[in-house]
C-alpha cells in the first residue's frame, strides 16, 4: 500500500477490519536502518545548509580563493576505498564468511583512520602556509568542512571499532552483521558528503 | 507468519528492564520516566525565565521605582527570558515529555525503540540546561544579546555577556540540538516502526500526528540553529568573519573583514520559523484529542486533521523570511514570503474551523481541560488574526519594533501553547499518577490564567499601534509616548504578577494532589485511546502486561449510534461492542461523516 493510499484511508470507516499489511510498522525494514535513515537526512540538512552558507558568504568581495593540499586526492582515495572495504565486508556477513568479513573490516577502519591522518596533514599544510582561519572566510571554511566532517566519521568510527570487537568474540552474531551493514550504508554517505564538500572548496 | 511486534521480538525482550532505584528512576530507559524528568526539568527551567520576566515587567511598569535590574540585565533577561521559554521549556516539554510519554502509549508499544539513547537524549538536554543556567555565574553574566543572537551586536564590545555568556549560549544549544536529535529519532522512528496490531497510520490519535510531524520539523530545522551557532561561536572565540563585518568598533577598527550578518538571520530564521510549529504541531494534536474527548464527539474532520498538519509541517519551510521583513530584502522576496506566509494560514484555518464543528452539538463537558482548551481556541485565533497583519510587508513594516510584535508573538507561542500544556496535565495526570487533580484549584487556575494573560498581552496591541517601541530599558521622556500608555504598562506588570501568583496554585495543586487527590481509576474521561486502557493505572514497565493491544478501530469513537456507551475503546473488537436495545449497529461503522 502506497503511503498515499495510507493517508487517503477513512478511519472511520470499516471499524474492527486489519489491512492485512499491517504489521505495527510503515516500512518493511529493521527499526535500527530507519533511525540510521532517519539520522542521514538531519546530517544531510546540517552539510548542506553549511554548503549554502559556503556559497552565499563566497559571492563577497573579500573572498581569496585558496589552493587546496594535494594531500585531499590521497585522502579521497583513502576513503572510497574504506567505503568498498566496509560494503564488501557487510557483503561477506551476508554470506556467512566471516574470515573475508573481519579482514575487511579491519581494512576500513584502518583506511578511514588514514584518511583522518591524511586530513590533520593537510591542516598542518595550511597553517605552515600561513593560511588561518580568521585571515579569510575561505581558509575558514576549509577548516570547518574539514573538521566538522571528520567529527562525523569519528562517530562512526565508535561503531565500527565495536564492531571489530565483537568480530574477535562473536563473529556468528547476527546484530553484528546488521551493524556492518550500517556501518557500510554511513560510510558511503560520508564519503558523498566529502565528495560534496571537496568539490565547493576546490569550486571556489 | 503469526505477528510478532517488534517490542516482543526475541533479543528486544527485558533489555532494559530496571534492576534497581538508580536504573528505574535515574538513569532510567522507561519512557514514562524519561517524559517525566524532561517535563520537571523543564518546568523549572520555565520557572526562572518566569522570574526573568518579572524582573523586566518592574522595571517597564515602574521605571522609576526599582533600582536592582540595571540596563545591562534588563537584556540579559530579555535574551535568557526568551531562548529558556521558546527552546527549553516549549520544545523540550512538548516533545521530551509529552512526546516520550504519549506515543509508546497512544501508538501500543513497549517502549521507544531505542530506549538506551532516549535515556542519553535527557541527560544531554539536562546539561544544556546546566551549562546554559552555568551562564549566569560567570564573569559578565549571561548574554543580552536578544534572544535572537543576531550578529555584529552578539559578540561585540557593549553588548552584555560578550565573554564566557554568549560561548556558553551558543555551546548550550548545540547540546541541546544534540539531545534533541537523539530524542527525535526515537519518536519518529517508534511511531513509524513500533505500533501495535492493527495501529494504522490513519488509526492513530492526533496527538501522536502532531508530535511526530513536529519531530520531524524539528530534525530538518535545528540543524541550521546548530550551523548558525557553530559558525557564530567561531567568529566570537577564533575570529573568523563567517557573519562579522568589518566595522569599527567602540571606535577601533575590528579585525574581521566583511562578514554577512544577513546570513545569519536566513540562518536563524530557517531555523525559526519552523520552531514556532514546532510547538504548535503537538499543540493543535493535543487540543484536537482533548476537545474530543471532553466534546463526546468524534473529531470533525479526522483526514482533514492529518492532512493539514503534514501541510503546515511542509510550508513552513518557506515562510522564514517574513521575519526579516525590515532588514532590507529585496521587496519581490518580500513579496514571495508574505504570500506563502498567507497560505500556511489556510490550513491553520481548517484546523480551527474543525475544533470549532466538533464543538457543534457536541455533548460538552466544561471540565478543567475543556475549559483549557476553549481558552486556547479563543487565543490561537486571537494570536493568529495578529499574524496576518504581521505577515503582511506593509502592516509589518511599521509595527516591527513595537509591542505589537510582543502581543502577536506571546498569545499566539506564549498563552496559545501553555494553555494547552496545562489543559494537557489536567487531562493526563491521572494516568500518570492515578489521581485526579483537584477540580475547584484547576477551575481557579484557569480563570485567573485566562484573564491575567488576556490584561497583559492585550493592552500590547494597543500600545505597539501607538507606537510604543519594544526592546527599551525604560521609555524616558519620549514625546509621542502619552502618559497613559506608561499607566497602562504599569496595569500590565501588576497583571503580569497576578499571572505568576496565579501559577503557585497549579503547583501547589500538582503536588497536593499526587498524595491527596482523588482516586481516578483507570480511565476517568471514558475516553477511546490505547492509553486509557494500560492493565493498570500508572502504567508499568512494558505498559501492557504480556500481551500487546490489539486495535480494532480509531481513537474518535464516541456517541456511536446505537452503542449502548457513549465511547468505544479501540481496543474493543467488533463483536464486543454493548448495544442499545433493537439498534442494528453492529460495532463497525458509525455515522461518523
Amino acid at each position: 500500500m502506497s503511503l498515499l493510499d495510507r493517508l487517503m484511508a477513512k478511519p472511520w470507516e470499516h471499524a474492527g477490519e486489519m489491512d492485512g499489511m499491517h504489521g505495527g510498522n510503515t516500512v518493511g525494514r529493521p527499526p535500527g536502518k530507519t533511525g540510521l535513515y532517519i539520522l542521514l537526512a538531519v546530517i544531510t540538512s546540517f552539510f548542506l545548509l553549511f554548503s549554502v552558507s559556503h556559497q552565499m558568504r563566497a559571492t563577497y568581495p573579500d573572498w581569496k580563493a585558496v589552493a587546496e593540499p594535494s594531500i585531499l586526492w590521497g585522502n579521497t582515495v583513502a576513503l572510497i576505498l574504506a567505503s568498498v572495504f566496509l560494503q564488501w565486508s557487510a557483503n561477506a556477513a551476508r554470506k556467512n564468511r566471516l574470515t573475508v568479513m573481519r579482514n575487511t573490516l579491519l581494512l576500513a577502519a584502518g583506511l578511514s583512520l588514514a584518511f583522518m591522518a591524511g586530513q590533520w596533514l593537510a591542516w598542518r599544510e595550511m597553517l605552515a602556509a600561513g593560511f588561518y582561519a580568521q585571515g579569510n572566510p575561505a581558509y575558514a571554511f576549509f577548516y570547518l568542512f574539514t573538521a566538522v566532517h571528520a567529527l562525523h566519521l569519528l562517530g562512526g568510527l565508535w561503531f565500527v571499532g565495536r564492531a571489530v570487537r565483537t568480530t574477535l568474540s562473536s563473529p556468528e552474531d547476527e546484530v553484528l552483521h546488521a551493524r556492518i551493514s550500517l556501518c557500510a550504508t554511513y560510510w558511503h554517505f560520508l564519503l558523498g558528503v566529502w565528495a560534496l564538500l571537496f568539490y565547493l572548496l576546490l569550486s571556489s | 507468519m503469526a505477528y510478532v511486534a517488534i517490542a516482543d521480538r526475541d533479543h528486544e525482550q527485558h533489555l532494559h528492564d530496571p534492576q534497581s532505584f538508580v536504573t528505574k528512576y535515574i538513569w532510567s530507559q522507561d519512557h514514562k520516566v524519561i517524559a517525566i524528568q524532561y517535563s520537571l526539568t523543564a518546568i523549572a527551567v520555565g520557572l526562572v525565565a518566569l522570574v526573568l520576566s518579572l524582573a523586566m515587567r518592574l522595571q517597564l511598569g515602574f521605571p522609576d521605582t526599582f533600582s536592582f535590574i540595571t540596563p545591562d540585565e534588563y537584556y540579559q533577561a530579555i535574551t535568557m527570558h526568551g531562548m529558556i521559554m521558546v527552546v527549553y521549556l516549549l520544545t523540550a516539554l512538548l516533545l521530551g515529555g509529552f512526546g516520550n510519554y504519549l506515543i509508546p502509549l497512544m501508538v501500543g508499544a513497549r517502549d521507544m525503540v531505542f530506549p538506551y539513547m532516549n535515556m542519553l537524549s535527557y541527560w544531554v538536554y539536562l546539561l544544556s540546561v546546566l551549562v546554559l543556567c552555568a551562564s549566569f555565574f560567570v564573569s559578565g553574566g549571561p548574554t543580552g544579546a536578544g534572544w535572537t543572537l543576531y550578529p555584529p551586536q552578539s559578540i561585540l564590545a557593549g553588548t552584555p555577556g560578550i565573554g564566557g555568556g554568549i560561548v556558553l549560549m551558543l555551546v548550550s544549544l548545540a547540546l541541546f540540538i544534540v539531545a534533541f536529535t537523539m530524542g527525535g529519532l526515537n519518536y519518529v522512528t517508534t511511531v513509524l516502526q513500533a505500533r501495535c496490531r492493527g495501529m494504522t497510520m490513519m488509526r492513530m490519535p492526533l496527538s501522536v500526528w502532531g508530535i511526530f510531524t513536529a519531530t520531524i520539523l524539528g530534525l530538518l530545522a535545528f540543524p541550521a540553529l546548530l550551523v548558525s551557532a557553530i559558525m557564530l561561536l567561531l567568529d566570537a572565540v577564533v575570529g573568523t568573519s563567517f557573519f562579522m563585518p568589518a566595522l569599527l568598533s567602540m571606535g577601533e577598527e575590528s579585525e574581521h573583514t566583511g562578514g554577512s550578518p544577513i546570513l545569519f538571520q536566513h540562518l536563524f530564521w530557517f531555523f525559526g520559523h519552523p520552531e514556532v510549529y514546532i510547538v504548535a504541531l503537538p499543540a493543535f494534536g493535543v487540543i484536537s484529542d482533548l476537545v474530543s474527548v471532553h466534546a463526546r464527539k468524534n473529531i470533525f474532520g479526522y483526514r482533514m486533521m492529518v492532512w493539514a498538519i503534514l501541510s503546515i509541517g511542509v510550508i513552513s519551510f518557506v515562510v522564514w523570511a517574513h521575519h526579516m521583513y525590515v532588514s532590507g530584502m529585496n521587496p519581490y522576496f518580500g513579496f514571495f514570503f508574505a504570500t506563502t506566509t498567507l497560505i500556511i494560514a489556510i490550513p491553520t484555518a481548517l484546523k480551527v474551523y474543525n475544533w470549532v464543528l466538533t464543538l457543534w452539538r457536541g455533548n460538552i463537558h466544561l471540565t478543567v481541560p475543556m475549559l483549557f482548551v476553549i481558552g486556547f481556541i479563543f487565543t490561537f485565533i486571537n494570536g493568529g488574526i495578529t499574524g496576518l497583519f504581521l505577515g503582511n510587508v506593509a502592516v509589518d513594516m511599521p509595527l516591527s519594533d513595537t509591542y505589537f510584535v510582543i502581543g502577536h508573538f506571546h498569545m499566539v507561542m506564549g498563552v496559545s501553547p501553555i494553555l494547552v500544556i496545562f489543559g494537557s496535565i489536567y487531562h493526563w495526570y491521572p494516568k500518570i499518577t492515578g489521581r485526579m487533580l483537584d477540580d475547584r484549584l484547576g477551575r481557579l487556575h484557569f480563570w485567573c490564567t485566562l484573564f491575567g494573560t488576556y490584561a497583559i498581552y492585550l493592552p500590547m496591541h494597543y500600545l505597539g499601534i501607538l507606537g510604543l517601541p519594544r526592546r527599551y530599558y525604560a521609555m524616558g521622556d519620549t514625546a509621542f509616548i502619552p502618559d497613559s500608555a506608561q499607566a497602562m504598562n504599569a496595569g500590565i506588570s501588576i497583571a503580569a504578577l497576578f499571572v505568576a501568583v496565579s501559577q503557585l496554585i497549579f503547583l501547589f495543586n500538582l503536588f497536593w494532589s499526587r498524595k491527596h487527590g482523588k482516586p481516578s481509576g483507570g480511565n476517568p474521561w471514558k475516553a477511546t485511546s490505547l492509553e486509557w486502557q494500560t492493565p493498570q493505572t500508572p502504567p508499568v514497565h512494558g505498559n501492557w502486561g504480556p500481551e500487546l493491544p490489539v486495535v480494532y478501530r480509531w481513537a474518535y469513537d464516541y456517541s456511536v449510534p446505537g452503542a449502548a456507551q457513549d465511547y468505544i475503546p479501540q481496543t474493543m473488537a467488533p463483536e464486543d461492542v454493548p448495544t442499545e436495545q433493537g439498534s442494528d449497529y453492529d460495532g463497525r461503522e458509525g455515522e461518523h461523516d
